[in-house]
């Protein structure tokens, strides 16, 4: 661990930390730029540094920017980020009583706790669990990632079959390129371009940056008004005003967690179950709905801490979560490191460094959110007419850079727009983006197996983990079926019951 | 724009299927007798056949209720149509122009006519056109050495590269 510690200490790194961060907060404070697309824009960048730096800058830049989708949510009731959406109406019935500092200490304190709480979680947990994880074979391997990317397209929000349906088109698109048992160009039509696969990088710019750039241009909201509300001391009274909600915040971090190793279910939702049990368990129902600290702090804890959680399967399996962690597992695949159990006997360092990382960056967020929440009123104010043209700018280099020529702008375009489409038609982008990023490693480890079993497909349920695992993957793939038959028989009982 | 499950759903079918006809066209390798590369793609357009279907189903049921076709409300103001135009034109225009123009002029003028769309303030428009173009060449082109092309500008490339 102290190897790992010098080297996240390195001052480039953490200048590297401090400038991500800032980028973080910035970004999740303007309403309408999502912490994803904070990370989105920063691949590029992380492309030219070592692994660790790489990754400890969108580690810091997205924890700080779940922290900073409160700091709009509460002054302008606009929340910057989704995750940040469930106590925004709470969060600002307490500022138009003039309560906007006890509001905004609360966010920027509990966000930094419940994002430490899963950090120690990750820097303990995740170890443990990566040995019992070195004896898996390629069959619970292709088990595994089916169960989570199964899950991430089910639990995310909308109808089921839409996840699905995002989920297959990332697959399909992650298809296209060289085949390398063959070497033979599979749904290439014929462009020398597209050997290579479509680019994560450029697909993801588009799918997140470009796509929101669009719903910017046609959006018909009125502007923003800047908040007059004056903030002085944030932290004066807090922590006796927290207090009495103890119990409530380590629900808040215990389901965020939760929520944070469990594929498909992100800071959003995280937020949105804490706030509501929360307000289901409250002693005052009626202070509660008036707006009161007790639901936001819950919640505010809970989004943070399933951030750092969601890296416990992203690094453990390799299997992202949610978009965000999905991005990591690219950087680390265009660093050369395949994550998974063996990445923490490979990479000790590496892999310590990032998780050491989320600590410091938990600690950095309270001078940092501080001093963003009084710099507040500036960068709400940010003239968004401009800084969306210069966004698009940067998209574009960006998308450049990963293989310098044009067919990543191209490749951004399509999927700026197609992401548009699909957010517009309420299909979740997420699995699409996690098919996109597993659809090679899927096929691999499957085809792997197929080739031991000498395609035998009950081999794939012969091992005891494998096969639990298998049967409980295809239970969920039928779930939906077996509550259309259960509904039916109930239809059926009703009239002659 | 809202398009209609009953619409999408068949054309995500139809995907399917041409995903499944694209993978049947795969060579087969010689050992382990079906699974060539086109073994889990045709996987893959099975299951958005199904899905499709499913969808188009769902969407078949509630036709009445949710409408075929709904633009959105943005196609009703010039602004927003030109704002959007624009955004997709602009970075159109990039594509088609960077390599012979170069990354400076391209970019300027891609970044001016947006922000003037935008804005609809030509000066403060150019303005910050030029300042961030040359702040992303500096930190792109020059610090992060992305070969960004010169177009135009290729016989000033060494003057005007700062490292």
């Amino acid at each position: 661990m102290l190897p790992a510690f010098l080297s996240i200490m390195e001052p480039t790194v953490l200048l590297v930390i401090v400038a991500a961060g800032a980028f973080g907060l910035f970004v999740g404070a303007v309403p309408g730029l999502t912490a994803t697309m904070a990370v989105a824009l920063l691949v590029p960048v992380t492309f030219f540094l070592p692994p660790l730096p790489a990754i400890a800058a969108i580690v810091t830049a997205s924890a700080m920017a779940i922290f900073a989708g409160d700091i709009p949510g509460v002054l302008l009731r606009m929340p910057g980020t989704p995750a940040s959406a469930a106590y925004t109406d709470a969060a600002y019935r307490m500022t138009q009583r003039g309560e906007a500092e006890i509001v905004l200490g609360t966010c920027v304190l509990m966000s930094a706790f419940g994002g430490l709480v899963g950090a120690l979680l990750l820097l303990f947990a995740a170890p443990k669990i990566a040995q019992v994880a070195l004896n898996i074979s390629s069959y619970e391997y292709f088990w595994l990632t089916c169960l989570g990317l199964t899950s991430a397209a089910f639990i995310s929000p909308g109808r089921q079959v839409k996840g699905v349906i995002s989920l297959l088109l990332g697959l399909s698109v992650a298809m296209v390129g060289v085949f390398p048992v063959t070497g033979q160009p599979r749904f290439t039509f014929g462009l020398t371009g597209l050997y290579g696969g479509i680019g994560l990088v450029p697909a993801l710019i588009g799918m997140f940056a470009i796509a929101e750039l669009l719903r910017y241009a046609m959006s018909r909201d009125p502007l923003i008004v800047a908040p007059t509300v004056r903030i002085g001391n944030i932290f004066k009274g807090l922590l006796p005003a927290l207090w009495p909600f103890r119990r409530r915040i380590f629900s808040g971090v215990g389901i965020g967690a939760g929520a944070g190793l469990l594929p498909g279910a992100g800071a959003d939702i995280a937020a949105w179950i804490s706030f509501a049990l929360a307000r289901k368990f409250t002693r005052d129902k009626k202070t509660f709905d008036e707006g009161s600290l007790e639901g936001i702090a819950s919640a505010a804890a809970a989004n943070n801490a399933s951030v750092s959680t969601a890296y416990i399967p992203a690094t453990v399996l390799g299997i992202p979560g949610d978009s965000m962690t999905a991005i990591v597992i690219g950087v680390l695949f265009m660093k050369g490191l395949t994550p998974g159990p063996a990445i923490f006997t490979g990479q000790p360092v590496l892999i310590y460094g990032i998780f050491l990382t989320f600590i410091l960056a938990n600690l950095l967020m309270i001078p940092m959110g501080y001093a963003a929440i009084k710099l507040s009123r500036y960068i709400l104010d940010v003239p968004r007419e401009i800084l969306m043209p210069i966004i698009m700018m940067f998209c574009i280099v960006g998308a450049f850079a990963m293989d310098n020529t044009l067919n990543g702008v191209i490749v951004m375009l399509i999927f700026g727009i197609v992401g548009w489409f699909m957010e517009e038609n309420d299909f979740p982008v997420a699995p699409a983006l996690l098919g996109l990023v597993l659809g090679r490693m899927l096929e691999e480890t499957f085809l792997t197996s197929m080739i031991k079993a000498q395609g035998d497909f009950t081999q794939f349920f012969n091992r005891p983990i494998a096969g639990s695992v298998g049967v409980l993957t295809i239970l969920v793939w039928l779930s939906p079926l077996l509550v259309l038959l259960w509904k039916r028989s109930r239809r059926h009982v009703a009239p002659s019951g | 724009m809202k398009v209609g499950d009953h619409i999408l759903g068949p054309v995500i079918a139809l995907g399917g299927a041409a995903v499944m006809i694209a993978a049947s066209q795969q060579p087969k390798p010689v050992f382990g007798s079906s699974m060539g590369g086109g073994f889990f793609p045709s996987l893959l357009g099975a299951g958005l056949i199904l899905s499709g279907l499913v969808l188009g189903l769902g969407g078949w049921r509630r036709r009445n209720v949710a409408p075929m076709f709904r633009p959105g409300a943005w196609v009703g103001s010039p602004r927003h149509v030109a704002n959007v135009a624009t955004v997709i034109g602009g970075l159109i225009l990039y594509i088609a122009t960077s390599r012979t123009l170069g990354f400076m002029p391209a970019g300027t003028l891609v970044l001016f006519l947006t922000l003037w769309q935008f804005t609809r303030r030509p000066a403060l428009s150019l303005l910050v056109s030029v300042i961030s173009i040359l702040v992303i060449k500096v930190m792109f082109q020059d610090m992060l050495r992305v070969p960004l092309p010169w177009g135009v500008l290729e016989p000033w490339a060494g003057p005007l590269t700062w490292r």
